[in-house]
């Protein structure tokens, strides 16, 4: 199957997608300039973590069915990853329910507050690599 | 444990208190390291982003060692070139590689070869928030 393509305005922030663990494989996806637009090919593997990303509301709360769904996992797998305190869900009288933050990190490879962070840093990224560049030019 | 830090990670953790660079460079469990050559590119571009630079100052004082680096750096860019995209980053893989460092902390990973720094040099590149997943991790 050939790599899904996302258009983006010029200046949208594309850093979100790095923050995937297999960056490598985004650093060498192609880019196609046009006009003040351009496209980004990403790999399927990388495709489903948008579309699930995306589909993560971190309001919202998920039932181990969903969860399961969403990962890819058997019912009693996600069940048993609760039990081990792998996926921190709350029982609530006998059914339990998985806020959107404790399944980030099967996402992104982060918890949701580093991801957080991560994301707080890269909005000013752009200005301190310029003045980086800069700087290590006139060294 | 020793992890060198690319200028970009010391000038996020200035700009912002609740990035992930700010929290990596207030780990405990960590020494920051940095070269002089990094500090002198630090000074310059605190300079023109207005930061203060009491800030920069009293952070490399309070957390960093600063590792010295041999060799002038038009030779070790050079030498190093093989590691990076752009020649005039090489200077940060010199400070890594001559600290002994095992991790080598940026957010600028298009501008390294990751592959030749983690296979040649045996120093993993990542980002402060994978740095400290795996920090949790341990």
């Amino acid at each position: 199957m050939p790599p899904q393509k996302i258009l983006y305005e010029e200046g949208v922030d594309t850093s979100f997608f790095l923050s995937f663990k297999d960056d490598i494989q985004i650093k060498e996806a192609h880019r196609l300039i046009r006009g003040n637009q351009y496209s980004i090919d990403i790999p399927d593997h990388v495709w489903y973590h948008v579309i699930m990303l995306r589909t993560i509301d971190t309001i919202k709360a998920y039932t181990p069915e969903q969860v399961a769904e969403m990962l890819q996992l058997s019912k009693n797998t996600v069940y048993d990853l609760i039990n081990r305190g792998e996926i921190v869900a709350k029982k609530i009288g006998k059914l339990y329910r998985i806020s959107a933050p404790s399944i980030f990190f099967f996402f992104t490879g982060l918890d949701y507050d580093l991801h957080q962070a991560d994301q707080e840093d890269r909005k000013r990224l752009s200005s301190v690599e310029e003045e980086i560049t800069k700087a290590r030019a006139q060294l | 444990m020793h992890v060198f830090i690319d200028s970009d990670v010391v000038i996020s953790s200035l700009l912002s208190s609740t990035g992930a660079a700010y929290f990596l460079l207030n780990q405990s469990q960590i020494k920051p390291i940095i070269s002089p050559v990094s500090l002198k590119e630090l000074t310059i571009v605190t300079k023109r982003m207005s930061i203060a630079s009491q800030k920069l100052e009293l952070l490399v004082k309070e957390r960093f060692e600063v590792f010295n680096i041999t060799g002038e750096l038009k030779e070790i860019r050079q030498e190093y070139a093989d590691y990076v995209t752009d020649i005039n980053d090489a200077h940060i893989v010199v400070g890594a590689h001559s600290a002994k460092v095992k991790y080598l902390i940026s957010y600028n990973l298009k501008h390294f070869k990751t592959d030749n720094i983690k296979g040649e040099l045996d120093i993993l590149l990542l980002t402060p928030a994978l740095f400290l997943q795996y920090l949790r991790s341990q």
